[in-house]
């Protein structure tokens, strides 16, 4: 058994910067990631649907999505960026080289951003809005 | 060297590469198991039992995408499925904003 594999049995991240088992574990977690924006998204979609129905103005609240779904977009690009950059040793951008690590701040950097839109603009939307159904 | 020999010595190696492609294979299995292991951590996210039901114990993995796939379609008809789908959505921004990698 390879040290990767002994490292991963514990309950530390996986964290071996351009080898196949880093590159296999980040293209895990993209995939998980992206399954999870999906539904997400999806069952944004099905209240705003609901409220629709109920004649709620859910303009806000599309804009609001529409914002998410770009966050997401931005996340995916920069999970892509990153595969690549550990695949091989950088990846050159017009004005300079890009290291793995530098994306991965910026991934991480972009989670947050994400987490707070939704729970500083989004989350408050939805229940403002939910506050105006009467059931 | 005659021919009986030659036999075993082919044998012989062929026998040595399979044993390696055996332990390699193995190796590539045992390392894909634990990255699923450590993925499914990194994007551990809390079990949405029902659009109706209140929320159910953590759990993490492969599971949940069995439980999401079995359920495609998130439709809302109540205000209670809707308060219940944005806590689903909670537990899911948590899961997806996890960076432990």
């Amino acid at each position: 058994m390879n040290s990767e594999s002994k490292n991963a049995s514990s309950s530390k991240p996986i964290n071996v910067s351009g080898s196949t088992d880093a590159i296999e574990n980040i293209t895990k977690i993209s995939t998980e990631k992206e399954k999870q924006f999906a539904e997400i998204e999806t069952r944004i979609s099905k209240i705003i649907e609901f409220l629709q129905k109920n004649n709620v103005d859910v303009v806000a609240l599309e804009n609001n999505l529409a914002t998410l779904k770009s966050k997401h977009a931005e996340i995916s690009n920069l999970f892509s960026t990153y595969i690549k950059a550990l695949n091989g040793n950088g990846v050159t951008t017009t004005t300079t080289t890009v290291n793995s690590d530098d994306i991965k701040t910026q991934i991480k950097t972009a989670l947050a951003n994400l987490a707070t839109f939704y729970s500083g603009t989004l989350k408050i939307s939805l229940n403002s809005a939910l506050s105006n159904v009467n059931q | 060297m005659e021919k009986r020999e030659k036999a075993y010595l082919f044998f012989s190696i062929i026998f040595f590469l399979a044993s390696l492609g055996i332990i390699w294979w193995i190796d590539r299995q045992e390392v894909s198991k634990q990255i699923d292991e450590q993925v499914q951590l990194t994007c551990a996210q809390r079990k949405p039992e029902n659009d109706t039901g209140n929320k159910a114990d953590p759990f993490i993995g492969n599971e949940i995408q069995a439980k999401q796939e079995m359920r495609a379609d998130w439709a809302i008809t109540t205000k209670s499925q809707a308060v219940t789908s944005i806590g689903n959505v909670d537990d899911l921004i948590q899961g997806v904003s996890s960076n432990n990698f």
